[in-house]
């Protein structure tokens, strides 16, 4: 192709490329005669939605091969050794068989050829510690020969060979007992003990670097390799968290996987994980996630699972005799293990040589030093983490029965009438009976000692009950809403969602018209599960029957449910931009909730923010302050509720121009909140987008732009697809301000497809993007004309909202413009239809871009 | 750090020979970094992989009499390293698997599989070419990027463009190649 032919197609197919489909072909009639040219472009346009990814993958795929290639090309000769054979590729380097060449000695080598190039400083480095390794001389280590580079400058280690398999695999394959796993664990302790007293600590045992051969001799391979071979740990290459990728972090300490000084102690924690792995068969904590803040997390919160629970749980093919888990022997170990295994290195045995002291006294019968942690502990360290994820970790599945029975009994005692106390009992009664037999029904394996999980017994539970003709209507129903609401608890408002509306079904017919409290609470959560879907199209419908029922009752519970339903109204109305409903409903839920409670603090908060949607920023800030002064009373400062009014507070300064006093708000909230939700979620990357905003409007570039990017990359994968949507908006705000309309109109187009074809119902976001599209696009003075569809939502905008909403004065302000018929009048007009509370600073900025808030 | 480098460039090119270290370990970074913008999508461990390939550009490279101006001129100078590397990786690689070298012959669906992933990266390779010949910026613009790893926002100052003009012209070269490749 020629130039001047791709001159005249590209600006026809930059045009295109934002048009609807239908209009491509109109448009390029009135640009053009020249047939041949429309279709070119009309080929070219064929390829605009193929798969983004392709050149990624071509050259991923490419530099994989290369990798590949590279290993092909294995040395002959290293120093005076020639390679027999490639062993293994390890996260450290390539593992070759070698032999000496001259008969000085026959011995078979390995040679460790590490992957990269070192600077003359790490040289010098890596000089020094192998010779310090190569003193280590122990039966149970593997000794290290040798050292040097080779000719392309990368460095290599000569070490013995071991014949042997792996420790694990040996104690499966040999049967051995405990007390001989124990003792041949031993030897490995032993040898980090003698390494120990030369100060040099391992950092990566694990079962795959113990080898033991035919004589029952352990060896442990690569000493302190981890250190010499990762000298990125300390030159940082700009490679965030090396030293995850170079550990194995089932073993691998708290303090290691969080990137802290590692010390001797490190190592006893990593023999009490490789114990814990040859006594149960498994690590003492699975990680299942490759994210290194979830793998963090677990690492450093996650308390292993009893030895006796473990054992039990062990597959049949294991040979520990069944009746040893309840002995003394057992118990005992795993005090000990949990000894070794305690996160805060200084409650772990102070040396090696004690946690040897105290197996040999296990062995010998002897009473252990480590002593049963105490309930307090396993207390606070219980609560620190989720309650359901403890459940679905191991507690029986008899227990979802109790559960649900200690929530009728709970219920129980607020019901008055006598009556619906004796149902009560027998659904108690029906229930508990219902789910032993569901359960000892559907799984056979629970009679040969494995409990199944929650998770499992509710799926199971679940079809029989929908299928049963056991039960009555109205147990039945209650059955379904409880069951529904485990599902809610546990984030699966989906599978919650078709339970709710069987047991409202049911309950309806039972009822018969006649209102009951039970029936107005179905509705409510079922309303409130629709918001969690997004489903702000039909929650509505569910609340205002919640709250028709509940309002024929008078009894306190009744009372306090309606309060409820009309605050979970209030927040769906707020979203969908029907404000007036929304302050109505909030207003009666204050209303009949008495003060000082929690309640009351929520629903303050809901009001505050229905106003901040509407900007009267003046009764924002009075409400926010209300909620605020409660939650400090009730939950005490930084508290997960007391900060959310936090959030809203600064958001609501924000507004008012106040960036300074905004910008300290939401970096205490943001501060907080990493505390309590990790940092990577999706509450903190809300929290920070709008720092970054407030960021950008005090001139703080740099940490604004940081922000921006993580968003970014969070946002986007590496072709800019959009895999992220939430925090869009703030990001189109902030390339704004920055200046770069065109990419904010990108930013706020894709926003609005993606809600469109997503969350269709979340009505006052898709304004509000919408609304940042037409305006954008006029502001670039776009060759566009006002499309059908764009008319269509200026005349929604004005149907929608109220006439003195600051909803409808933007629109008419941008129809206007589009019109070219704005002048002062008709500014000034708009203005006063504003409501007054709208604030005069504000009135400024009112038409420049809107983040939109949460 | 652009005027550091820039630095350097000028100590080196006036026959300071101590910075050459210092210089080398920059574009072993660089490097570093680019063979892991590759592989961090996969799972751990790849990053010494990812070292094994940075080395064999490195030392190419190394062994080429380097005539560099600044950063910009090292970013494109390693992009089109990267990609010259992989493109002859490419060729090499074919001719062994058509026979050229009968003893690493291999038949199994997975060679198959990169087989065509390598053709198609010289049919990439070609079409970039013969896109340079109609707008040269778009084609540095998409080498920089893919086989130079680059972050937007350095290739929209790299070539003093806004990153919405970057955005298109990437997707109008990405057009223009994929229509090239059919």
């Amino acid at each position: 192709m020629d130039k001047s032919l791709w001159k005249k197609i590209e600006p026809l197919l930059i045009a295109c490329e934002e048009l609807p489909k239908e209009d491509v072909l109109d448009y390029l009639n009135s640009q053009t005669n020249d047939q041949e040219l429309i279709e070119r472009v009309l080929h070219y346009l064929n390829f605009s939605n193929q798969s983004n990814t392709i050149f990624s993958s071509i050259i991923g795929e490419a530099v994989q091969s290369s990798i590949e290639l590279s290993e092909e090309g294995i040395p002959k000769k290293v120093g005076p050794y020639s390679i027999i054979e490639k062993i293994a590729r390890g996260g450290m380097g390539t593992v070759y068989l070698a032999q000496r060449d001259d008969d000085i000695y026959d011995k078979k080598v390995v040679i460790k050829i590490v992957n990269g190039i070192l600077s003359e400083q790490h040289k010098y480095r890596f000089q020094q510690e192998r010779k310090i390794l190569a003193k280590l001389q122990h039966q149970n280590i593997a000794q290290i020969i040798d050292g040097g580079s080779v000719d392309s400058g990368q460095h290599y280690l000569i070490m013995e060979y071991v014949e042997g398999i792996r420790i694990d695999r040996y104690c499966d394959k040999n049967d051995l007992s405990i007390e001989q796993r124990i003792k041949l664990f031993k030897q490995v302790a032993e040898a980090a003990r003698y390494a120990h007293r030369n100060l040099i600590v391992h950092r990566d045992i694990k079962p795959s670097n113990i080898l033991v051969d035919n004589s029952g001799n352990a060896k442990l391979l690569d000493f302190g390799i981890a250190k010499i071979l990762n000298p990125e740990e300390e030159m940082d290459l700009g490679l965030t968290r090396t030293h995850m990728r170079l550990m194995t972090p089932e073993y691998a300490s708290p303090e290691q996987v969080k990137g802290e000084d590692i010390t001797l102690l490190s190592d006893v924690y990593s023999l009490g994980a490789l114990l814990y792995e040859l006594i149960v068969g498994a690590a003492p904590i699975v990680i299942t996630s490759s994210s290194p803040a979830e793998i963090e997390r677990t690492i450093c919160e996650t308390t292993p699972v009893r030895l006796r629970t473990s054992l039990k749980r062990q597959d049949s093919n294991r040979v520990i005799d069944k009746k040893l888990i309840n002995s003394s022997l057992v118990k005992d170990l795993d005090n000990i293990l949990l000894k070794a295994l305690r996160k805060e290195p200084e409650n772990r045995y102070e040396t090696v040589k004690l946690f040897i002291d105290d197996l040999d006294n296990l062995l010998n019968n002897k009473p252990v030093t480590a002593s049963p942690i105490s309930k307090l502990y396993l207390a606070s360290k219980f609560i620190k983490r989720n309650l359901w994820q403890s459940l679905l970790a191991g507690v029986s599945a008899t227990a979802i029965a109790g559960l649900i029975s200690i929530q009728y009994i709970s219920n129980k005692k607020l019901q008055q009438e006598k009556e619906e106390a004796e149902t009560q009992a027998e659904i108690s009664r029906q229930t508990a009976n219902y789910f032993s037999k569901l359960i000892e029904s559907a799984d056979p394996e629970f009679f040969q000692g494995r409990e199944i999980t929650v998770r499992e017994a509710l799926d199971q539970s679940v079809d029989e009950l929908l299928a049963t003709d056991e039960l009555n209507g109205k147990i039945k129903s209650r059955l379904l809403h409880m069951l529904g609401r485990v599902y809610r608890n546990r984030n699966n408002p989906e599978k919650s969602l078709p339970l709710q509306a069987k047991a409202i079904e049911l309950r309806e017919a039972h009822d018969d018209g006649k209102p009951s409290y039970q029936l107005g609470q179905m509705y409510g959560e079922y309303g409130d599960n629709l918001r969690q879907l997004n489903r702000y199209d039909l929650a509505p419908e569910a609340f205002e029957k919640s709250i028709a029922i509940l309002e024929q009752l008078t009894d306190d519970l009744s009372i306090k449910e309606r309060a409820n339903t009309y605050n979970n109204s209030g927040i769906v109305y707020s979203h969908i931009g029907n404000y007036q409903r929304a302050k109505e409903v909030l207003e009666y839920a204050i209303e009949l909730t008495p003060e000082p409670t929690g309640q009351k603090s929520s629903y303050y908060f809901n009001y505050a923010r229905n106003f901040l949607f509407q900007k009267k920023l003046k009764l924002a800030q009075e409400f926010y302050q209300k909620s605020y002064d409660l939650k400090l009373d009730i939950y005490g400062p930084l508290q997960r509720r007391t900060l959310n009014t936090l959030y809203g507070m600064a958001l609501t300064e924000y507004e008012l121009g106040n960036y300074k006093k905004a910008k300290n708000q939401m970096e205490l909230t943001l501060t907080e909140r990493i505390k309590m939700f990790g940092d990577d979620n999706s509450i903190v990357e809300s929290t920070r987008s709008f720092l970054m905003l407030m960021h950008a409007k005090l001139d703080e570039w740099e940490q604004a732009e940081t922000i921006f990017k993580r968003l970014r990359n969070k946002a986007f994968d590496e072709d800019f697809k959009l895999v992220e949507n939430s925090n869009l908006p703030r990001m189109a705000t902030y390339i704004e301000i920055k200046n770069d309309k065109e990419l904010a109109l990108n930013y706020w187009s894709l926003q609005l497809d993606y809600l469109q074809a997503n969350q269709p119902h979340r009505t006052r976001s898709i304004h509000i993007a919408y609304y940042n599209k037409l305006r954008l696009l006029h502001e670039l003075k776009k060759s566009h004309e006002l499309t059908v569809l764009d008319k269509a939502f200026f005349q929604t905008v004005k149907d929608y909202y109220p006439k003195d909403s600051l909803e409808v004065a933007r629109i008419n302000y941008l129809e206007a413009q589009y019109l070219n018929r704005v002048d002062s009048e008709l500014t000034n007009s708009i203005l006063k239809a504003l409501n007054s509370e709208i604030i005069d600073d504000f009135k400024k900025s009112l038409f420049a871009s809107q983040p939109e808030l949460n | 750090m652009n005027k550091e480098v820039t630095q350097l460039f000028n100590q080196w090119q006036s026959g300071d020979q101590a910075v050459q270290e210092q210089l080398s370990q920059l574009i072993y970074q660089e490097l570093h970094r680019l063979a892991s913008f590759y592989m961090q999508k996969e799972n751990q461990g790849h990053t010494l992989q990812a070292t094994a390939i940075v080395n064999e550009v490195y030392i190419q490279l190394n062994n080429q009499n380097l005539n560099v101006n600044n950063r910009q001129h090292l970013f494109a100078l390693v992009s089109n390293m990267m990609r010259r590397y992989l493109v002859n990786h490419a060729k090499t690689k074919l001719t062994q698997k058509r026979g050229g070298d009968w003893s690493k012959v291999e038949i199994n669906s997975e060679v198959d599989g990169q087989q065509l992933n390598l053709e198609q990266l010289l049919d990439f390779d070609e079409a970039l070419d013969e896109l340079a010949k109609i707008d040269e910026r778009k084609a540095q613009i998409i080498e920089q990027r893919y086989f130079g790893g680059r972050e937007l926002e350095e290739i929209a100052i790299a070539f003093d463009i806004s990153e919405s003009t970057l955005h298109r012209d990437i997707k109008m070269a990405k057009i223009w190649l994929m229509e090239k490749m059919s």
